[in-house]
This record gives C-alpha cells, structure tokens and sequence, in this order.
C-alpha cells in the first residue's frame, strides 16, 4: 500500500536504492566483517590503529592534502567557470571542452607525464633555470608539492564542472538590475553573484575534498614513497602484507571519518538551504 | 675459434634435434677438429646428452603457465616450439601464475596447469603445503645446474637481481660507489637516492653495507638492518612503488644512485643514457619451474623441464631475453656481451648473494607489516 505520497515519490527511486544494496552496503558490510578479529574481544585491529602513531599520522596527512587540493581548486576553478557562464555559448562550448579533455587520459599515463615535466632535468625546471628564476633544480617531485599539483590537476575538472552547472542557473537579468541600481561590476559580483554561486562553491568542495580522501594513484606516483594517504596503506596491507583485517578495519575508519566531516560540513553550510530543498 | 663457434652451432643443432649424433661427430670431424680438440663444452654437452637420451618422444600435450609478453614469447621461440618438434608434445601457453589459483586447483583435485613458472616464495609455500609435485631428476640432468637453481621440486627458469646502479656523469669510472655502504655514505657519495619500497632485498643490502659478510647473512638480522636504515631514511629521496619508474628517475635526473634491477639499466645502457651498474654485492632471485600436485600430463611437464636444462636453448634464449638461465654450461655457448649481463654467470655469482626465499617466505608477512612502520613512519 503506497498510500503516502512520501513513499510514492520514492518509487522511482527503488532501482538505485536496489544498486546501493548489492553493489555498495553489502560489500561495505563483508568489508566490516573482515575488520573485526577473532581474538581481542574482536576489536583487536582498531586497537591497532588507535594505538600506532602511523596510522594517526596518516590519517592526518590525508586529510591535510585533501583541503589544500580542495581549496587550491576552488581558487584556480572559480574564475574558469565564470568566465564559461559570461562567455558566449560557442565560445563557453570551446573552452567546455578544454576543460574535460583530461578525463580522456588514463590517470596513470597523466601521473607519468607529471614526472617527465617535473623532475630534476625536466621541462619545468629548464625553463626555470632558462629565465635565471632558480640556481638550481627544483625539487617539484617525490614530496608534498608534486602530490598536489598532480591531484589539482585531476581534481580540477570536478571541481569547474560543479561550479559551472550552478553558475548557469543563475539569472544575469539580477546583474544588470545591480548595476541600474548604482552597483559597480564588483559590487554586483560580490554582493549578487558570488551568494547565489555559493551552493556549487559548497557541492564542489564537499565533491573534491571526499574524492581527495581515496586517492591513490597520483600520490603513490608522485609522492615518491614520500606522502601516504590511507588508501595507499589500505593497498599495501592488502597487497604486500596480506592483512586483510587491518586493511578493512582503516577503511572503515576512513569511512566514518569521511562521513563525520560530511555531517559537520552539511551543519556548518547549511546545504539544505544551499540546495534550495529543506524549505 | 671460428671454428669452435662453428662446432657449437653445431652441437646446438644436435641438442635442438636438427641432426643425429652421428652426423653431428662426422661433421665435427671434416670441420677439421680432431677429437680430443673437441672444446671442454662441447664434450661435457655430449656426455649431458647421452644422459638425458632416454625417451624425450612422448604424445598429449603439456599446458604451461607463465607470464606472458615478450618473456613468453622468447620462451616459446627458445624451448616450447623446438620442444614440440623433438618430442611430439604439444605445449599450450597460458597465463598467469597465482599462488591461489593453484591451491584451489589442487583442493578440487581439477589441477589444469601441469608446469608453472614460479617465484621462488610461491614455490616454497606450495612446497610445504604438499601441493607440488617432486621433479624427477632421473630425467632431468641438474649435475651442470648452478648451486641454487635447482630445489625439490624443479629447477630453475630465471633468475634477475637487484643491482646498485648510479649516472655516470655524476660518477664518473674512478669515482663511482662499488658497494652498498658506498650507496649509503652521503659524506662521500653526495645525491639523491632511490630504492623500490619494498623490504626485499632492502634489508639484505643494509646488513652487507653494515659489515655483515655474504655468507653470515641469513638469517637475517632484521633489528640491525633497521637500526642501521633509520638515521639513513632522510637520505632516500625516492622509494619507488613500481620498477618501471627506475628508468624514468634516472633519466629524468632525479636521482643519481638506485637500487635497480640488472634489466633496467641495460635498458638505460641501450638509450644511451648514463647510466651503469656493479654486480658486486648485488642481490639475485631465482624463480622455478613447478609441477602441481596432480598435474594431468605431469610426466611431459618433467620432459619439458629436462628439455629447458638443455644449455644449447637456455644460450639462445638469453638472446632475446636476457635473464639468468640455470646451467652453468650455457654460458659457454653464447657472445662473451650477452654472458655478462646476466646474473647467474658463474662469473658473476661469486660477487653477488643469493635471495633466500625460503627464509623470505617464513618472515615476509611481519617482514612486509614491520617495512610499511619503517617507510611511512
């Protein structure tokens, strides 16, 4: 009996709802069966994590990597997907697809390029030391700094595309309507556009800074064993040191962690209003 | 010396089947060598042959997993297709060896691979499991194989090493490191490093850089080598994750001293980049050739590894693929070049350490847990 029109609604739904269920509670669920130890009162493996200092370092160092890349996209991102809105349809078309053309390259062979540009006798450092800028090669690989500009310039997309779509949205009638009013081009950029892209500014972050947590390619790649982030652990307890148990037991604790932020965030913003729904 | 290549290509040529043995001392003979000028080599292939006459004809197939790529392609060329000739075996390829999948094979009694080109690890814990089959050494010849290539259960297919390899602009001859304490003393060997993150055979090489000899080294005195690693940790600029960047850190320039494989850098050699490496105290893993418990053809699997102990093969083999191959004659029969790139040239071994996998193989799970502390720590 769908006699609620709340459950009505949902019916459309029921497919996606079914998807989740297989493809992701069951397996998140074998996967926190795996994390709990028969001996140790069956906790043994989160005592584990939260008694090694490694797995709290890295923990942070994630998460640290993740808010930087996040907030140096949003920085690189915002003036990108405005100019797109402001630009004609054929010329906002062009540079559209400038902006995906990246997701067609294997993240593997994007990483490998990242290490012939930037390494000690690459690209970067000849035109670095061509100007007379530097003395001497720069360290941009195998550390923190080319970690992030590989993960930037992955995440860069994500993070244009999500501004982008909301930037659409909104009405260019209410720009002119602020300058007839008196408001100089600044003016009615901070005080009416900038607001009303704030709910892309909001998904985009929250987007980039969830999918930044799982990363694992890039830093592996470009860290140079240097940076890990728990999903480099995660590979390696299942890979090299075959401890399945530890490995799901830090993926679950990844997991809440990332939800946790998510709920912090989802107050802290107030994305239901951001989102236009809750009203 | 022409004339003893001549007779080696000959003797090959007798070994691969092409001609009788007869034909093969008559030729021997008009070539003007006499009998008793025959080389060492070639005397000893035709004692080795004589042993291993007994009957290589045979009927049915042999299903031979390995690892595919050019490695599989050069093992056909060398040993699987002269094999079907000789024997009337056919050799069916498959791919790729997984330590599971043969557990599961033999614990439904439904075992489809009949010979397998197995990591050394692998091998043993199968080994130990009951899983394998005992290689029948009344056909295979291992009096010429080399001390460490052969084990219970097969002999040898390749062998590659873990060398310290450095560029040469910035270590000229005369000035470059020679051993692994040399790798290790920034004070006297200034640049950034490399090594593969991974404790094999990391560990090995911190002990020999810390004094331990070649012959005291297993078992492995783990707290030392750390002990010795940590204050050098800072130094490591790069721990790479997957060996196909070796060539790309050193081309690049990022790093001037690396722990490598012997394969890479001749690779680096090969584009003219400067780049050179040392055998000494280099560090070299077998793998094996192995028969599952229960394999349906296990007795063409035998004639197979009896056919690749063959020197004459295993010589041409090196050609395209230039791994260390187990007999110890094989070396005789190839360019003097292609023996001193491989591992196992008896020349070579006597400066090198051997992996010990069996030890690898009880210790590498705390082993691997213990390295991830040490490296993300």
């Amino acid at each position: 009996m769908m006699r609620s029109p709340v459950l009505r609604g949902l019916l459309p739904t029921l497919p996606l709802l079914a998807f989740l269920l297989v493809f992701f509670l069951y397996p998140v669920g074998q996967m926190l069966s795996f994390s709990i130890s028969p001996e140790g009162g069956g906790l043994a493996h989160y005592r584990e994590l939260l008694t090694t200092p490694l797995y709290r370092r890295v923990m942070w160092e994630t998460f640290q990597i993740s808010v930087l890349v996040t907030l140096l996209c949003l920085v690189l991102g915002y003036p990108v997907a405005y100019t797109l809105t402001m630009a004609p349809p054929r010329v906002a078309n062009l540079l559209l697809i400038l902006v995906v053309t990246p997701f067609w390259i294997s993240i593997l062979a994007r990483s490998f390029t990242w290490m012939i540009l930037l390494q000690r006798d690459g690209v970067v450092n000849q035109v670095l030391l061509g100007l007379h800028l530097v003395r001497e090669p720069v360290s941009l690989l195998y550390n923190r700094l080319g970690v992030y500009i590989g993960m930037v310039h992955v995440l860069l997309p994500f993070m244009i595309l999500s501004l982008y779509g909301v930037m659409r949205g909104i009405d260019t009638s209410l720009l002119r309507a602020a300058s007839n009013l008196g408001a100089t081009e600044w003016q009615a950029f901070r005080r009416v556009f900038f607001p009303l892209s704030l709910p892309g500014v909001a998904a985009g972050c929250l987007m980039l800074f969830v999918v930044g947590l799982g990363f694992f390619i890039t830093p592996a790649l470009l860290g140079g064993g240097k940076v890990t982030t728990v999903s480099m652990l995660i590979e390696a307890y299942i890979n090299q040191a075959l401890d399945w148990g530890l490995a799901a037991a830090l993926s679950f604790v990844l997991l809440v962690a990332t939800v946790l932020v998510i709920a912090l965030y989802s107050r802290a913003m107030n994305l239901d209003r951001l989102f236009g729904g809750g009203t | 010396m022409d004339n003893m290549k001549r007779v080696d290509r000959l003797a090959e040529q007798y070994y691969l089947g092409g001609i009788t043995r007869r034909e093969f001392v008559r030729r021997a003979l008009t070539m003007g060598v006499s009998a008793a000028a025959l080389s060492g080599a070639v005397v000893d292939l035709l004692a080795g042959a004589g042993q291993a006459a007994p009957p290589m004809k045979g009927t049915g197939e042999v299903v031979v997993c390995t690892w595919g790529g050019s490695y599989a392609n050069a093992q056909k060329t060398a040993f699987f297709d002269p094999f079907e000739q000789e024997t009337g075996i056919k050799v069916r390829i498959v791919g790729v060896p997984d330590v599971a999948k043969i557990q599961a094979m033999v614990q439904t009694g439904n075992v489809e691979w009949d010979l397998v080109d197995s990591e050394g690890e692998m091998m043993i814990e199968l080994g130990r499991k009951g899983m394998l089959e005992r290689a029948d050494y009344s056909i295979i010849n291992k009096a010429d194989l080399i001390a460490g290539t052969s084990s219970d259960w097969g002999i040898g297919s390749v062998a590659y090493a873990y060398v310290l390899a450095w560029n040469t602009t910035k270590f000229p001859a005369g000035r470059a490191p020679a051993t692994w304490a040399d790798f290790f003393n920034d004070g006297r060997f200034p640049g950034h490093r490399a090594m593969y993150n991974q404790p094999i055979p990391v560990l090995e090489f911190a002990l020999l850089a810390d004094g331990v000899s070649r012959d005291k080294l297993y078992p492995l005195d783990v707290d030392r080598a750390y002990k010795f690693l940590q204050p050098r940790k800072a130094e490591i600029n790069v721990w790479y994750k997957d060996t196909n960047q070796i060539t790309t850190l050193m081309r690049g320039g990022d790093v001037d001293l690396i722990e490598a494989t012997s394969g890479r850098v001749l690779e680096l050699q090969r584009s003219h980049s400067p780049a050179a490496f040392t055998w000494n105290q280099a560090a070299w893993m077998q793998s094996y050739w192995i028969t599952p418990k229960g394999a349906k053809n296990k007795v063409n699997a035998m004639k197979l590894m009896a056919y690749y102990a063959r020197p004459a093969n295993e010589a041409k083999f090196v050609e395209t693929f230039p791994y260390g191959v187990p007999n110890a004659k094989a070396y005789g029969l190839m360019p003097p070049a292609t023996a001193a790139m491989l591992p196992t040239n008896p020349a070579n071994v006597g400066k090198e350490i051997q992996v010990n996998s069996t030890w690898w193989a009880d210790n590498g799970d705390a082993m691997t847990k213990r390295w991830l502390a040490f490296v993300n720590g």
